[in-house]
């Protein structure tokens, strides 16, 4: 009988202990789970991922558990701003998320951080302004 | 610190897939250009996109101008775009598009392969000073459409072009000059497919000078007039797999006489049972228009074809007399292709034999013929299912389904009312189209005022 709980080690060393079904959403891990038989105590490895990050991608995962459909983009973005906001508001982290949903396999969670992404990119007039925004050098000078 | 392995922070920490996504998400084309100015790699990023979209393969400068209307950006798209532009589709005038393109500083696109110019304003000829330009923009072109008025000088300077495509069935102020025509002959090494047809005078061209250098050509399309002199020497070419022929015309009805009496038949017929009589052991098909060319009952009785039974395409359109001899061509039972338009007297019997003894056959035009009935589907269907009980089944052999062509037919309405398009019966046997095949002309005959035929080469 699988346990309801499975152990996560992010890069940092940390040990995290987590719902099994709460981490269904992550992709990777689903794929992991179908090569073991039976009950796994092992510990799964996930070397390009840390705690902070760990932690906030669970938080969405609990967002999400309540929709049994996937939720709009929209609202999916919302949740995901508040949670951006609630981390400090960084653009940093928003790359972090949007970089582990990719490399956990989380689909919903990339669709909503590259729409928000998209839609302040979308926002910016010129090359220059964009530059600005995210501290990017200018290569022609 | 967050990830131990990436040298870059912030937006360029993200890996080329989660860019890719964001690029997806953006909603026009002025956002995408402004990111891809923003750094070298999201240049690489949005590059890879738009060369790969279908939307951006064909330049469509009027177009491009309203979706980027900002002159910058979109000299800064064109730069980005012009190594792989593949097509060029132009119904503005030439002259000036030339002349925008130069003001951009774009003076080649070397991966265009095909330009086809299709004036809206009928008075926008392109100069030769015009052709010239466009021979020196597109070096790499392979095959060109040009149908308003040229003399042909500079056309020979495309010098890959493959297939030269001049002719539109509408008045045309003249055609092209002798010396251009032997030039583009001579010239062209790689010409493959020519079409010089004029739609409504006698064609002054000649191809007696011409003929020995069209070794490559595979298809040739052409007026009457200038094929009488040539006609041995064509049928000689090595790789000539097709020949079109347009009778000439000159739009002249008498006025006295009335328009539904007059008898629109142009009786130049030598040339076509010549190419018969010569060609017969090579012949795969004929198309013929029935309302231009003076065709009795019994005019194919004694072709030399009979003998070889080798046609596999087939189109007498216009046919006014009665039906009877066409069951003989059920004899060819290596129809491919048959097309019967706007036939008088076609019966769902006669059409019906064609189904049951040409087993390879894949498409039947029987556009305008009213005669048949929805009876014919049902035979026909019959017929078919009879012959491959399993199609619908996995892991039978398949033939492919008949690709039958309706336009108001006898049996269009019923088609339409049924919905047989979308019926589980009639799927995998017959597949309706109210559209035309592919390499004929649209309307009442396949071939328009004159005869094609098809060869193969040893």
């Amino acid at each position: 009988m699988p346990s309801v709980f499975l152990q996560l080690e992010t890069n940092d060393g940390k040990l995290h202990i987590v719902e099994r079904a709460l981490v269904k959403q992550m992709g990777i891990i689903r794929e992991m789970l179908k090569l073991e038989c039976g009950d796994t105590t092992e510990v799964i490895p996930l070397p390009r991922v840390d705690s902070e990050t760990l932690k906030l991608l669970l938080k969405w995962c609990e967002s999400m558990k309540s929709w049994t459909d996937d939720a709009e983009v929209s609202v999916r973005i919302n949740i995901l701003k508040r949670l951006i906001q609630r981390s400090g508001g960084d653009d940093e982290v928003l790359f972090q998320l949007i970089t582990a949903a990719n490399y956990l396999q989380m689909d919903s969670l990339l669709d909503a951080g590259t729409q928000l992404l998209a839609n302040i990119i979308q926002s910016y007039d010129s090359a220059e302004e964009l530059r600005l925004r995210f501290s990017i050098a200018n290569e022609e000078e | 610190m967050a990830m131990a392995t990436e040298p870059f922070t912030g937006i360029l920490g993200l890996n080329d897939d989660c860019l890719e996504e964001i690029f997806d998400r953006l909603q026009d084309l002025p956002s995408e250009v402004a990111f891809a100015r923003t750094c070298q790699r999201f240049q690489h990023i949005c590059q890879s996109k738009w060369r790969t979209s279908r939307a951006y393969e064909q330049l469509d400068l009027d177009k491009w101008r309203e979706l980027l209307p900002n002159y910058e950006d979109l000299i800064y798209f064109l730069s980005q775009m012009r190594p792989h532009i593949k097509e060029m589709c132009v119904s503005s005038c030439l002259c000036a598009l030339l002349k925008d393109l130069d003001e951009m500083h774009i003076s080649e696109l070397p991966a265009v392969a095909s330009f086809y110019y299709d004036p809206e304003d009928v008075d926008c000829y392109p100069s030769n000073r015009s052709i010239r330009k466009l021979a020196g923009l597109l070096p790499g072109l392979r095959k060109l459409r040009l149908t308003t008025p040229i003399d042909g000088r500079y056309l020979s300077q495309f010098q890959h072009l493959q297939e030269l495509h001049l002719y539109e069935d509408w008045h045309k102020a003249y055609e092209l000059q002798q010396e251009y025509l032997e030039e583009v002959c001579h010239k062209l090494h790689d010409l493959r497919v020519l079409d010089i047809r004029t739609y409504d005078v006698i064609s002054k061209l000649q191809l007696t000078n011409c003929v020995p250098s069209l070794r490559n050509l595979t298809v040739l399309k052409l007026n009457l007039a200038t094929l009488k002199p040539v006609l041995p020497a064509v049928l000689e070419l090595p790789a000539l797999r097709q020949l079109v022929v347009l009778l000439d015309n000159e739009w002249h009805i008498p006025p006295l006489v009335s328009p539904d009496s007059y008898d629109h038949k142009i009786r130049e017929v030598s040339e076509f049972y010549e190419i018969m009589e010569r060609k017969a052991e090579n012949i795969l098909g004929f198309a013929v228009d029935g309302y231009y060319m003076p065709l009795e009952p019994g005019w194919d009785e004694k072709l030399p074809i009979w003998t070889h039974r080798r046609l596999q395409r087939l189109a007498i359109c216009s046919w006014t007399h009665p039906a009877d001899y066409l069951e003989r061509y059920t004899c060819m039972t290596d129809l491919r292709l048959l097309c019967l338009r706007n036939w008088n007297d076609l019966s769902d019997d006669i059409l019906l034999k064609f189904v049951e003894l040409c087993p390879r056959l894949e498409h039947l035009d029987v556009s305008y013929c009213r005669e048949l009935t929805p009876k014919f589907l049902t035979r026909a269907l019959s017929v078919l299912k009879q012959r491959e009980p399993h199609k619908h089944k996995p892991g039978f052999g398949r033939s492919p389904p008949l690709l039958l062509y309706y336009e108001l037919s006898g049996f269009e309405d019923f088609v339409e009312k049924a919905n047989l398009k979308s019926s589980p019966d009639y799927r995998d046997y017959i597949v309706f189209t109210a559209d035309f095949p592919i390499d004929s002309e649209r309307g009442l005959s396949f071939v328009d005022r004159g005869y094609q035929f098809e060869f193969d080469c040893p």
